[in-house]
């Protein structure tokens, strides 16, 4: 037998199922949960809008992404040239990465805002297991399906303080277990694991990592989706009409490369709030220039090629023209510089997140969990290495990739 | 000296537009954005009479384009207005933080570029051997690492873990009735890890690129012209290869600046030093507009000097070049 190498689909389904063993527990009592919820809110009027967070968006995308994504990697496996592509370390490495951020509501153990009991969470070390508190209310058995409903509801989604949920030391342990004399009656203890420890405020540093990375990948694509438009768009216009507009723009993109484009960014978010938005706008507008000049400098040297005139003489606009020729054309050096970009917006974000100019969204960034991590430098390195370790890995994946394909787009290497 | 002004001659329109686009971009952005300046100096209880007298004062009372006016004739004499929060000229004002960031930008550029090339030089000797290798996965794992995640790291292996270096601040608190010398000593104790910070990350870039672009001159066939004429291999690349990998790196170099100053932001704001990146920070949160469009007048001349020093070393390595410019 011949030995088989590793290819893209085995990875997806390696992650999907170990996830889904993993996590077995959760997925069935967050899949009842998305029933009861469909049920009520077509019984109940105003359950709907009621009970419709961003959190239980989130857990229902990642869900459902979760069970699709592993059915149709399962079934087209063989017919997708695309899964079934030979992969090394580094883009493996960056599968898993996708795979974990794009199911991040399921991989991440506890909300990323829970805060545990501070007298025993604060600042725990990394992987120190503690005896965890659960509170299971009455018995399980529910006339009331509101009731039904809002119990799975705190099972899945824990709230950020909750009084049923709490840990124990150990000693703590032994003493309640002796006593006999808890709280409430019904109390279930279950060991938990604190892979990379806790922080200041008693929460889970890898269920908020994970969230970080997600907000900080969204606000990349984001910006690096602004930045595509910006610059392909001024790009063609300045190189279709080099001789009149085009010269206006290029001294245009001069003047925005003439001066460091972190403090527009920072002038800007200052000025006009710094609301999700505008941080995807601004930074994406900050750094559209090196494309503007790539597209510029491609459409000059091709345009007067015969494939582009024949186009023209058949009648086709300059947006056909744009998009059937010329995109088409750009493609590799278009593809390769967005992943630089995509580096360099993630750099750009957590610099600004560090200098707390990012303002606080529904979940952390990165750039914020290393600003709140330096403060705690000297008695909990773990808040902010692991942070700073995420930020390293996806300039370093990013980079990798697009070498990688710099290398199969050119046949040769070469830098920017 | 002759070359640099013929350049500046020739860019001496384009520049002097640019840097009046970008400064009234600044002021429009400034004055169309919401929000008061006044409103800091001043509690709601107090009279609107002295709210017009601060707004009078600070010349916001009138309108946008008597305003914008007033501006453009104060740039023409080189005045930028009193800074708000300061109650001096601003020019005095970036005075007195410019000269330390060009100080600290300067060691820290030309501490990249010297140890690139060292590092350059000690590894072509030995190319392909395993440090060789183990250069090249280390640059290319840590290849534009964000400037506060080395600051952060290497405060806590040399303050905190090793204890032999201070954290933050130029000087220490005895430092004014110390002798000439130990306050030399003091000042650059303080300024090593900072200026291990912002050198860093571009010493890892250029050496990327030189150790590559040496890669390439390698292949070329006049080194091995060179060599089967029995040319010393340590002449061959000191005169010939090394000269022909240099000149892509040089026109990296004015971007390079800009790329600079933002990291200057960044580690005074790590290190809290005393540059223009934290007083350009300040005055944007604090919205003390002159200060910031002053600020942003004198960085913006800074990157254009720069980009121009940068083509007239690059003319004066690679005279083909030259006849862009003087023809």
């Amino acid at each position: 037998m011949k030995p088989t190498r590793i290819l893209t689909w085995h990875i997806i389904l390696l992650v999907s199922f170990a996830l889904i063993i993993a996590r077995l527990g959760e997925i069935s009592n967050s899949l009842i949960l998305f029933y009861l919820f469909a049920k009520l809110s077509f019984t109940d009027t105003g359950y709907f809008t009621n009970n419709l967070s961003l959190e239980f968006i989130d857990q229902f995308l990642s869900i459902s992404i979760l069970i699709l994504c592993t059915a149709i990697v399962i079934l087209k496996r063989n017919k997708w040239k695309m899964l079934s592509n030979k992969v090394g370390l580094p883009l493996s490495l960056a599968i898993v990465f996708v795979l974990i951020i794009t199911y991040g509501a399921i991989v991440a153990p506890f909300n990323p805002s829970l805060q545990f009991n501070l007298s025993i969470a604060k600042n725990l070390p990394p992987v120190s297991v503690k005896t965890l508190v659960t509170n299971s209310g009455s018995n399980s058995k529910h006339s009331n399906p509101i009731a039904e409903f809002a119990e799975f509801k705190k099972t899945v989604m824990r709230e950020v303080v909750d009084d049923d949920y709490y840990l124990i030391d150990a000693g703590g342990a032994a003493q309640q277990l002796a006593n006999g004399t808890s709280r409430k009656q019904n109390n279930q203890y279950s060991k938990i694991c604190f892979l990379l420890g806790t922080d200041e405020y008693g929460r889970d540093v890898f269920s908020r990592l994970i969230y970080a990375t997600r907000l900080s990948v969204f606000i990349g694509i984001g910006a690096v989706i602004v930045t595509l438009i910006f610059g392909v768009l001024l790009g063609f216009l300045a190189g279709y009409y080099s001789r009149s507009a085009g010269k206006i723009l290029n001294s245009f993109t001069d003047m925005f490369l003439a001066f460091p484009a972190i403090f527009l960014v920072i002038l800007f978010l200052s000025l006009y709030g710094n609301s999700l938005f505008n941080v995807i706008f601004v930074i994406g507008f900050a750094s559209w220039m090196s494309l503007f000049k790539i597209v510029r400098g491609e459409v000059i040297s091709i345009k007067s090629k015969n494939f582009i005139i024949t186009s023209q003489q058949l009648g086709m606009n300059k947006l056909a023209i744009l998009r059937k020729e010329i995109i088409p054309f750009l493609m590799p050096s278009i593809t390769v510089n967005v992943i630089f970009q995509f580096a360099n917006i993630i750099i750009a974000e957590s610099s600004l997140s560090f200098l707390g100019l990012t303002g606080n969204h529904v979940y952390p960034t990165l750039g914020q969990m290393v600003q709140e991590g330096q403060f705690y430098i000297k008695h909990a390195w773990w808040i902010l290495l692991f942070p700073s370790v995420t930020i390293v890995l996806i300039l370093f994946l990013a980079n990798k990739v697009a070498r990688k394909l710099q290398l199969k787009f050119s046949g040769h290497k070469f830098f920017n | 000296m002759k070359n640099f002004w013929t350049i500046f001659r020739k860019r001496l329109f384009s520049t002097a537009l640019i840097l009046f686009l970008i400064t009234s971009f600044i002021f429009l952005l400034l004055r169309l954005a919401p929000g008061d300046p006044t409103q800091r100096f001043l509690s709601p209880e107090l009279s609107p009479l002295l709210l017009e007298k601060i707004k009078k004062s600070f010349l916001l009372d009138k309108p946008l384009l008597e305003q914008y006016l007033i501006f453009i004739k104060n740039i023409f004499s080189g005045e930028f207005g009193i800074s708000y929060n300061y109650r001096i000229p601003v020019m005095s004002v970036i005075w007195n933080t410019l000269p330390f960031t060009l100080i600290f930008a300067t060691i820290s550029f030309s501490l990249q570029i010297s140890i690139s090339l060292l590092l350059v030089f000690f590894i072509s000797q030995r190319r392909n051997s395993l440090l060789d290798r183990l250069l090249g996965k280390i640059n290319l794992v840590f290849y534009s690492i964000p400037t506060m995640i080395v600051g952060m790291f290497l405060i806590f292996i040399f303050s905190l873990q090793l204890n032999l270096l201070p954290m933050s601040g130029l000087h220490s608190i005895d430092f004014d009735n110390a002798s000439v010398w130990d306050k030399l000593i003091n000042y650059s104790v303080h300024l090593i890890l900072p200026l291990a910070t912002l050198s860093l990350p571009g010493i890892i870039v250029f050496y990327g690129y030189l150790r590559n672009n040496i890669d390439e001159v390698y292949k070329r066939s006049f080194v091995l012209f060179l060599r089967s004429c029995g040319e010393n291999e340590k002449i061959i690349f000191r005169k010939h290869v090394l000269p022909n990998s240099v000149e892509p790196l040089i026109s990296v170099l004015g971007t390079e600046l800009s790329i600079l100053l933002s990291g200057t932001l960044i580690t005074e704001n790590i290190f809290g030093l005393p540059g223009m990146g934290r007083l350009i920070v300040d005055a944007i949160l604090t919205r003390d507009y002159p200060l910031v469009v002053g600020c942003v007048f004198v960085s913006a001349i800074l990157v254009i000097i720069a980009n121009t020093v940068a083509d007239v070393v690059k003319v004066n390595i690679n005279k083909r070049l030259a006849s862009e410019y003087f023809e």
